[in-house]
C-alpha cells in the first residue's frame, strides 16, 4: 500500500468524502472486476461494486489497516458476491419451472449461464476472442469458491496470505482450492493446455 | 518424495509459495518424473490462459453512482461532523471514552410474512390498548397457537396510537411515549444525560411517527410493545451512550434534514394513500374519534426528516416486506463496552420477548469478523435457531461457552414485528448509530407473524492509539 493510501484511508475516516473518492477510483476497477468474474453479469456486478463502496464507506473507521486496503475490499466484494449468487440460485430455483412451463428461453440468470454467455472483454483481439471465451467459460464452471481463489490470485496476484484473508479461509484451504480450481480448469480446457 | 505427495504441491510450487525445502523436495521431483512435469506445464499454462484475461475496467460511471449513493445516505455535506467527531473519539483519549467504546451489536429480525393467517372471529376493539400492552405479546403467542386470525393481529393496531398515530389521544402517546421506553438513568449519569437526550429523541418520535405508514410488517403484527422494564443495568449503557459526542450531531442532523428536506417521496406518498385507506376503515369500524387520519399524518410527515436512520431501515425493509415468502433478516451493529453486560440490557429491553437462544463466542472467532464487513458471512443456521421455540414463555436459551469474559455474546430472540421495530428503534436509542445490513433467509420454520431477532454483541479489539 502507498503511503498516501492510508492518509487517504485517515481522512475519509475522518469524513472526507473527496478521500473516499480517490480511494473508490483507484480501487474501483478491482472491485468491478472480481464482482464481474464473480457474478458474470456486468449489472450485477455494478451493482455488487457500488453496494460494495457504500458498506466499505459505511465501515471504512473499523478498517484497521492490518492488511492492504484491497484485501479488505475483496473481503467485501466477495461476500456482496456470495449473497447475491445465493440469490440467483434462489430466484433460479424459483423461475425455471415457470418458464419452463411457459416454454420460454430461460433467462440468464444463473451464474454459470451468466459467466459462459460470453462476457465482453476487455482486450478482445480477433484471434485470442475464443480461447478468452472459452476460459471463461471455464472459470464460470468452478464453484464459486474456486472460482475466487483463482482469480484474486491470477488476476489480482494476491499471495496465498493475502487470498486466504480475502477469502476468509486457512493457508491450507487456500492452497488446496487454488490447485483443485486449476486442475478442473485443465480438464475443462484439455486441449489448450495439452 | 513421490508423485503421490509431490502433486498436491505444484500449484504452490508454480506460485512460489512452497518452504525452501519443499520446493527443494518438489524440484527434485520433477525433473525426474516425466508425468509430473507434464502436469506441471499443464498448470503453468492454465495459470497462464486466466492471467490473460487480465482485469476489467470499471464502467465510466461507477463512480459517480457510488458518490451520488453516499450522497444520498448522508444528505449533509457538513456530515462530516458525525464522522469526525467519532473520529476524533477514536484518535484521541477522548476521557477514556475511545476505550469503553468497543463492542458490536448485532441484531438480525427475520421477518416472517402474514401469508399463513388465517381469518378469525376477534373483534376489534373500540378504544386504545395502550394500557394493556403489556399483554400483547401473550396475545401473539395464542395467535401463533391457536393459528389465530389476521383479525386479530390487525386489530389493536387501529387503536394503538404510538403506531397509528390517527387519534388526538395518539398524539399525547407519542410524546409521552420515549420516555417510557428510556431506563431510568443512573444518577450519576443523569446530569450528562438530561441535555443529550432531548434532542435525540425527536427524530425517534417522528420515526415511529412515520413508521405507522411504512412498516407493514407492524401494520399487520400484533401490536406487542411492553414499554421496557426499568432496569439498574441500563444506567451503564446509558452513561456511555450519553457520553458519546454523536448523539447531538445525529439528533442535530436529523432535525436540519427535517428542516431541508420536507417533500414525500412517491413511495411513501403512495404508502401513506394506501395506509390512510385502512385507518379509514378501521375508524368506521372502530368508531374513532374523527380526525381526519390522513391529513394528520400528512402534516406530521411533511414535517419528518427523510434520512432518518429508522427512514431508512424501513424503507430498505420495505420491499423485503412486501415480496411473498420473503422472510427478511437485518442486523445492526453498536459499539458498547462490556458484551456480557450489553446483552443483560438488551435482554431487558427485549423482556416480553422469547429468548430462543444465548452463546457466548470466543475471541478468536470474535476478531475473525471484525475485520471485514462484520457477520456478513455468518449465516443464520436454518432452522436452528427455530428449534425449540417456546410454547410456553419464557424459554431461555442455552449458556455458551465463554461467557465471562467473551467477546461475543449473542442472543436470539422470537418476537412479534411491531416488538422487534421498537427493540431496534430503542436499541438505537440507546446505543448509537448502527450499520444496517439487511439479510433475507429462507427459513420458514418460524410461526407466522413473528420475527426472529438475533443480538450479537461483539467486544472490538481496543482502538489503536
Amino acid at each position: 500500500m502507498e503511503p498516501r493510501e492510508a492518509e487517504l484511508v485517515a481522512e475519509a475516516s475522518g469524513g472526507s468524502r473527496e478521500a473516499f473518492e480517490e480511494l473508490v477510483r483507484r480501487h474501483q476497477d478491482r472491485v468491478y472486476g472480481l464482482a464481474l468474474r464473480m457474478l458474470g453479469d456486468p449489472a450485477e456486478a455494478e451493482d455488487a461494486a457500488q453496494e460494495v463502496f457504500l458498506r466499505a464507506y459505511r465501515a471504512i473507521r473499523d478498517f484497521r489497516g492490518e492488511s492492504a486496503l484491497y484485501t479488505w475490499l475483496f473481503k467485501v466484494t466477495l461476500n456482496a458476491c456470495r449473497s447475491r449468487l445465493r440469490r440467483l440460485a434462489r430466484r433460479r430455483a424459483r423461475e425455471v419451472p415457470i418458464h419452463a412451463a411457459a416454454g420460454g428461453e430461460e433467462e440468464a440468470d444463473p451464474p454459470e449461464a451468466l459467466a459462459a454467455s460470453g462476457l465482453p472483454g476487455p482486450e478482445e483481439s480477433a484471434q485470442s476472442s475464443e480461447t478468452a471465451r472459452r476460459v471463461r467459460e471455464a472459470m464460470g464452471r468452478l464453484a464459486p469458491e474456486h472460482r475466487e481463489v483463482v482469480l484474486l490470485r491470477e488476476i489480482e496476484g494476491l499471495s496465498y496470505e493475502e487470498v486466504a484473508g480475502a477469502v476468509g479461509a486457512s493457508l491450507a484451504a487456500v492452497k488446496s482450492r487454488i490447485h483443485r480450481a486449476r486442475c478442473e480448469l485443465a480438464r475443462l480446457l484439455e486441449d489448450l493446455v495439452r | 518424495m513421490n508423485c503421490d505427495r509431490t502433486r498436491p504441491e505444484l500449484g504452490a510450487y508454480l506460485d512460489g509459495e512452497l518452504e525452501p525445502e519443499k520446493r527443494a523436495a518438489v524440484e527434485a521431483h520433477v525433473k525426474t518424473c516425466p508425468s509430473c512435469r507434464e502436469e506441471l506445464g499443464r498448470l503453468r499454462r492454465v495459470s497462464g490462459l486466466v492471467k490473460s484475461l487480465g482485469r476489467e475496467r470499471a464502467p465510466e460511471g461507477l463512480l459517480g453512482k457510488v458518490m451520488a449513493g453516499i450522497a444520498e445516505e448522508e444528505p449533509a455535506p457538513r456530515e462530516g461532523g458525525m464522522r469526525r467527531i467519532l473520529f476524533l473519539r477514536r484518535g484521541l483519549p477522548l476521557a477514556g471514552l475511545s476505550a469503553a467504546a468497543a463492542a458490536i451489536l448485532v441484531a438480525m429480525i427475520v421477518f416472517k410474512s402474514e401469508n399463513g393467517a388465517v381469518p378469525g372471529e376477534r373483534t376489534v376493539p373500540a378504544t386504545p390498548v395502550y394500557e394493556a400492552e403489556g399483554e400483547e405479546y401473550e396475545g401473539v403467542r395464542q395467535v401463533r397457537k391457536a393459528a389465530a386470525p389476521r383479525a386479530a393481529v390487525q386489530a389493536p393496531e387501529a387503536a394503538r396510537p404510538d403506531d397509528a398515530l390517527v387519534t388526538e389521544a395518539g398524539e399525547a402517546k407519542l410524546a409521552r411515549k420515549p420516555r417510557e421506553f428510556r431506563a431510568e438513568p443512573a444518577p450519576s449519569a443523569r446530569g450528562r444525560r438530561g441535555p443529550r437526550a432531548e434532542p435525540a429523541r425527536a427524530p425517534l418520535e417522528m420515526a415511529r411517527a412515520k413508521g405507522a405508514t411504512l412498516d407493514r410488517a407492524r401494520r399487520l403484527a400484533p401490536p406487542a410493545a411492553p414499554p421496557a422494564p426499568e432496569t439498574p443495568a441500563a444506567g451503564i449503557l446509558e452513561k456511555e451512550v450519553a457520553a458519546r459526542p454523536e448523539r447531538p450531531a445525529l439528533a442535530g442532523r436529523a432535525r436540519d434534514e427535517a428542516a431541508s428536506d420536507g417533500r414525500l417521496d412517491e413511495s411513501r406518498a403512495a404508502g401513506l394513500r394506501r395506509a390512510g385507506a385502512v385507518k379509514k376503515e378501521k375508524e368506521e369500524e372502530a368508531a374513532a374519534p374523527s380526525t381526519p387520519a390522513v391529513l394528520y399524518e400528512a402534516r406530521k410527515l411533511a414535517e419528518m426528516p427523510t434520512k432518518t436512520p429508522e427512514t431508512r431501515l424501513k424503507r430498505r425493509l420495505q420491499p423485503e416486506l412486501r415480496e411473498e415468502e420473503a422472510p427478511a433478516a437485518l442486523e445492526l451493529v453498536f459499539h458498547v463496552a462490556d458484551p456480557k453486560r450489553a446483552a443483560e440490557e438488551v435482554k431487558a429491553l427485549a423482556s416480553r420477548a422469547v429468548t430462543l437462544e444465548e452463546k457466548a463466542v470466543s475471541y478468536r472467532d470474535a476478531r475473525r469478523r471484525e475485520s471485514g464487513e462484520v457477520a456478513l458471512e455468518e449465516r443464520p443456521r436454518a432452522g436452528k435457531d427455530f428449534e425449540g421455540v417456546a410454547e410456553e414463555p419464557p424459554l431461555t436459551g442455552k449458556k455458551g461457552k465463554e461467557t465471562a469474559g467473551a467477546a461475543e455474546v449473542c442472543v436470539v430472540f422470537e418476537m412479534p414485528a411491531s416488538r422487534a421495530m421498537k427493540l431496534v428503534e430503542e436499541l438505537r436509542a440507546r446505543l448509537g448509530l448502527p450499520h444496517f445490513i439487511m439479510r433475507r433467509t429462507k427459513s420458514r420454520r418460524g410461526p407466522e407473524g413473528v420475527i426472529r431477532v438475533r443480538v450479537r454483541l461483539v467486544r472490538a479489539p481496543a482502538p489503536e492509539g
